[in-house]
Parts: C-alpha cells; sequence; structure tokens
C-alpha cells in the first residue's frame, strides 16, 4: 500500500477510460482473421524458380534445337539473297 | 480538502503472467482467433486505461484496435511467454507515442492550435468530477515521459524495474521521472486549491 497522499488522491480521482464500442472486438477479429497480403520477400522464391525454369528452358533449346547444316545453308542463301536486293528494301519503306 | 484513502481495488497490483494466460498466449501464438478473443478480453481494460490517460479519448478506440493488431502480428515472434506483460505495455506505449507524435505533427501542419474544452463541467457540489477533471488536467500538463512513468507507477501499480524493463531505460531514470512528475503534478494540484 502507498501511503504518499498524492499517489491515494490519484488512484481515487484518475478518470478511467470509457467502454470500448461494443463492436469494437468484432472488428478486431475480423481484422485478424482477414487474409494478410504476403511480404515481399515471400515472393522471391516463386520468382526465382520461374527464372531458374526459364533460362534452364531457354540453354536446353539452344543446345538441342540447333539447326542441321542443310537448314543452315538454305538460311544463309536466303539472306544473301535478301541482302543482294537493296532496292527492293528501299521500296518498302 | 482532500485526505488519505485506503487502497482502491480498482487499480490492482500487477502479477506475473499466470499459467492459465500462458497457455492463452501459446494458442495465439499457434493462430487460434478464440484464444485471441479471450486475450482481447482480459487485457482490453488495462490496454484502454493505460491508453486513455496517455492520449485522451479520441481515438481511444482505434488506438486500442491498432495494439491488439500489432499483438496479434508479432505475437508468432515473442519468445518468452512469460514476459508477456512487459510486451503488452510496451507496444501500448508504442502506439500511444506515434499517436501523439502524429498529432504534433498534424498540428504543425495546420498550425490550428485549438483550444482544449474540458467536456464535463463540475457543478460546485460535484467534488468527485472536479477533482477527476483536475487529474485529467494535471495529467495532461505533464510531459509525455514523466506522464508515462507516473501512470504505469501510480495508477497501474508497475514496479519501477518492470516500467525500466518496459521502457528500456535505466531504473535511476524510472525514479527521476517520477520524482519530478509528482513533484510537478503536486504542485499543479496544490495552485488549484487542493491540499495534499
Amino acid at each position: 500500500m502507498n501511503h504518499d497522499p498524492l499517489v491515494d488522491f490519484l488512484r481515487q480521482y484518475a478518470p478511467s477510460a470509457p467502454p470500448p464500442h461494443p463492436a469494437l472486438e468484432s472488428r478486431i477479429l475480423t481484422c485478424i482473421t482477414r487474409p494478410q497480403p504476403r511480404p515481399v520477400w515471400c515472393w522471391f522464391p516463386s520468382v526465382l524458380a520461374v527464372t531458374v525454369v526459364s533460362l534452364g528452358l531457354g540453354m536446353a533449346s539452344a543446345h538441342f534445337l540447333q539447326p542441321n547444316p542443310a537448314q543452315v545453308a538454305e538460311l544463309e542463301a536466303w539472306i544473301e539473297a535478301q541482302w543482294s536486293q537493296p532496292d527492293d528494301w528501299w521500296t518498302l519503306q | 480538502m482532500f485526505s488519505a484513502v485506503e487502497h482502491n481495488p480498482v487499480f490492482p497490483e500487477a502479477a506475473p503472467l499466470a499459467t492459465s494466460d500462458a497457455t492463452w498466449v501459446q494458442r495465439c501464438q499457434q493462430g487460434d482467433p478464440e484464444g485471441f478473443r479471450w486475450l482481447y478480453r482480459r487485457f482490453q481494460s488495462r490496454v484502454r486505461g493505460t491508453l486513455y490517460r496517455l492520449c485522451g479519448e479520441e481515438a481511444l478506440d482505434d488506438l486500442t484496435q491498432e495494439v491488439f493488431m500489432r499483438v496479434w502480428r508479432g505475437l508468432p515472434r515473442l519468445r518468452q511467454v512469460e514476459i508477456f506483460n512487459t510486451w503488452l505495455y510496451r507496444i501500448t506505449l508504442n502506439v500511444a507515442h506515434d499517436y501523439r507524435r502524429q498529432r504534433a505533427h498534424q498540428r504543425t501542419q495546420m498550425q490550428n492550435l485549438s483550444q482544449t474544452v474540458p467536456d464535463r463541467i463540475p457543478g460546485p457540489d460535484l467534488m468527485n468530477l472536479h477533482y477527476e477533471e483536475l487529474v485529467r488536467q494535471g495529467l495532461a500538463a505533464l510531459s509525455f515521459d514523466h506522464r508515462t512513468v507516473l501512470v504505469l507507477h501510480d495508477l497501474e501499480a508497475l514496479s519501477q524495474k518492470e516500467i525500466s524493463e518496459i521502457l528500456r531505460i535505466p531504473v535511476g531514470t524510472v525514479k527521476s521521472r517520477l520524482f519530478h512528475a509528482r513533484a510537478a503534478l503536486r504542485r499543479y494540484l496544490e495552485t488549484q486549491g487542493v491540499r495534499l
């Protein structure tokens, strides 16, 4: 027990808080049960996985899906043919 | 004039976290909303009382909600369940401090220092209301640091050691603030005609 008259005075006359709004409890419980947005770092594993898979597929396709020599020769011939007709290219502009 | 009164049961002594409380806190840590409902009902009056004496009635419900939202979000990271009381008071004081800082910023921006009007005008024979208003104004006149220590020690009945842990300041600083806060409040009450 405190015998300081000031403390006794405070404890007797300190204003007490008004009662909460009746809906406050349900409001808080609604807030905590609502799904919260995930923090940014939670998305990091997903982004990393997608990046790794994309790079892997790209490298695999570059390695395994190379054109055969006949296709390369055909492509070079087509480019040469296009390159030798600059006027046609200009007329397209 | 005022004379010393008996111990007021409205302000129970702060006690360490009971076993049942710890069980409920652990349930909340596992994400149990019913456990949190119990926790809210158990501690809301203490939280509201502290917030009311530090920040007043305005926005009291919102501040209470903010405290319990921070509790819910922080509970999974609370390692020592037995310090829940200290932790809860720390969150409450942080919310009160943020609110006061936000209010001060708004006032600076608006340059609109409205005069505080007491919401209850005491009648000549309503001494209780008059004393309550004096205590409210006396607390409001203290600095936030002094008021915080006074409220926690003299009204919430926390020990100086608990207050030093909550505020993360030395016990000597708590004693000093308490001394100056009481002296200032005593001076204020005496100027209002209260003899203690």
